[in-house]
């Protein structure tokens, strides 16, 4: 090995240490808001089994650990192998809630999440129809980034059936006018209001992320606070939205507000990982 | 100081390939280190764009995620050196033609830049137009730039003939690159065909 590429090798494997020793899940306590247990949950990722993801099931469990997220949905596009992987590695390795879902491609009609479903639902069907599959199988279904190009496929019936809609997408930080066009379906229908970062390892998970108000720290909780409704969420620009009452509750919560995605402070540790990492990777490249 | 060949490569490809040609035998660790290495850029880079710092937690899933990319191209590899006369080892074919990928790992070093300065709200801006364009146009220079190493590659290390060449290519392509497709996209694939022809 020559001394320079001995050299890039060194850098490398340094920012290699200092990110993997920066690399922790932040401490936090359970939160407790009227009553309710409110959790951090992300209602839409995707891996790497086979979903066009960068990370794999168990890998998305863990880093949903490190983004301080309590629950995650992997919803696999007309998939729930994934899911399925995903909540078996968390029930026996780590304390996130994994929800098995899938994301129903029905394009370019419409694009749907069915949460807490254990059967496929078909994506060669009416949206009403795909809803009520996913309520038969005791799962909540909501429109994923209900973007202008996509409300043709939710016609009167389907957005009687909804239960909830992606309001806050990390769509809204790229897309000019698209919070305003999930804000504008969302008005349609009496919807639970849903943040979800659609991961498939471009940006952070729970970028966007959804506070549910739930009875119990469990997937039958979640479902049931979905259901019902009981969600808040803090979308761009320091709007809020979701249940009325809730969102008087939780719009001042810093716990709630202060999304850990977002505005966690970057370390020494995670600086030089990034950067040291890059000119080690170039060193190797080079030399 | 001396560079690599994989950066060498990139500005004088005939001569580095030139100087790969040749047998040097087999053996595990040449079928092994150019493939690795890919595989540690593709695992760094995901750790830094899905987590923000570089970890070997995200290193090694985004090294599992992506290993189905070298062992389609390996396996494309191996049908295309059926039709070379000459008895090339796979150990030492993978070595040359995975000394092509230059322009990948600079593509991805460009990514992990980006994501490096970019704040965690700044980075969706990337995946959305305008500058998804500015992503697709880095995308296609990247393409068009590996393809004509991988040609210098088999013109001048696995010692064919312009044609011959340019006809390896474009079997290796036309089987590596929709197979890693069909794999990444899977079940989204055909709704997403479907999608685009009744748009």
């Amino acid at each position: 090995m020559t001394p320079a590429r001995s050299v890039a090798a060194g850098v490398f494997v340094a920012s290699l240490v200092a990110g993997t020793a920066a690399d922790r899940a932040p401490a936090r306590a359970p939160i407790e808001i009227g009553g309710y247990r409110v959790l951090a949950v992300d209602l839409h990722t995707h891996s790497s089994m086979w979903s066009d993801g960068a990370l794999t099931p168990w890998g998305l469990v863990l880093e949903a650990e490190r983004q301080g997220l309590d629950a995650i949905a992997i919803t696999g596009h007309n998939d729930l192998f994934d899911g399925r992987v995903g909540h078996a590695f968390a029930r026996a390795a780590s304390r996130v809630i994994v929800l098995p879902g899938e994301e129903i491609l029905s394009d370019p009609d419409y694009h749907l999440i069915a949460v807490g479903v254990r059967e496929l639902v078909g994506f060669r069907q009416p949206a009403a129809d795909a809803i009520d599959a996913i309520h038969r199988q005791g799962g909540v279904a909501i429109a994923a980034h209900p973007i202008r190009e996509f409300w043709h496929g939710y016609d009167a019936a389907a957005l009687q059936r909804l239960d909830g809609a992606e309001i806050c997408h990390p769509l809204i930080f790229g897309r000019e006018g698209a919070q305003q066009e999930l804000e504008a379906f969302a008005a349609r229908a009496p919807l639970a209001a849903i943040g979800s970062s659609d991961a498939h390892g471009v940006g952070p998970m729970g970028l966007c992320r959804t506070y549910v108000f739930a009875g119990e720290a469990s997937e039958r909780g979640i479902i049931d606070a979905l259901r019902a409704k009981r969600t808040v969420v803090f979308g761009g620009g320091g709007a809020v939205y979701g249940d009325p009452a809730l969102v008087r509750l939780a719009a001042g919560d810093a716990r709630l507000r202060d999304n850990p995605a977002v505005k966690r402070k970057a370390g020494v540790l995670d600086v030089f990982s990034r950067l040291g990492g890059i000119i080690g990777l170039a060193g190797l490249l080079l030399f | 100081m001396r560079l690599s060949p994989e950066a060498r490569a990139l500005v004088s490809p005939a001569d580095v390939f030139r100087g790969l040609a040749g047998g040097r035998g087999g053996g595990a660790w040449l079928l092994a280190r150019r493939p690795l290495a890919l595989l540690l850029a593709m695992g760094s880079t995901v750790s830094i764009l899905a987590g923000g710092r570089l970890t070997a937690r995200l290193v090694v899933d985004g090294a599992i995620s992506f290993a189905f990319i070298p062992i389609f191209e390996i396996a494309a590899l191996a049908v295309v050196l059926r039709r070379i006369p000459r008895r090339v080892p796979l150990a030492q074919a993978v070595d040359v033609v995975f000394t092509a990928n230059g322009p990948w790992i600079l593509w991805m070093l460009a990514a992990s830049t980006i994501a490096s300065i970019a704040g965690p709200e700044e980075l969706p801006r990337w995946t959305s137009r305008p500058r998804l364009y500015f992503v697709a146009a880095a995308t296609a220079i990247a393409i068009a730039w590996f393809v004509r190493l991988e040609l210098s590659a088999f013109r001048w290390a696995l010692e064919r003939t312009r044609r011959e060449a340019i006809s390896d290519v474009a079997l290796h392509r036309a089987l590596a690159w929709p197979a890693a497709a069909v794999y990444f996209f899977a079940f989204a694939l055909w709704p997403m065909i479907v999608g685009m022809l009744r748009r």
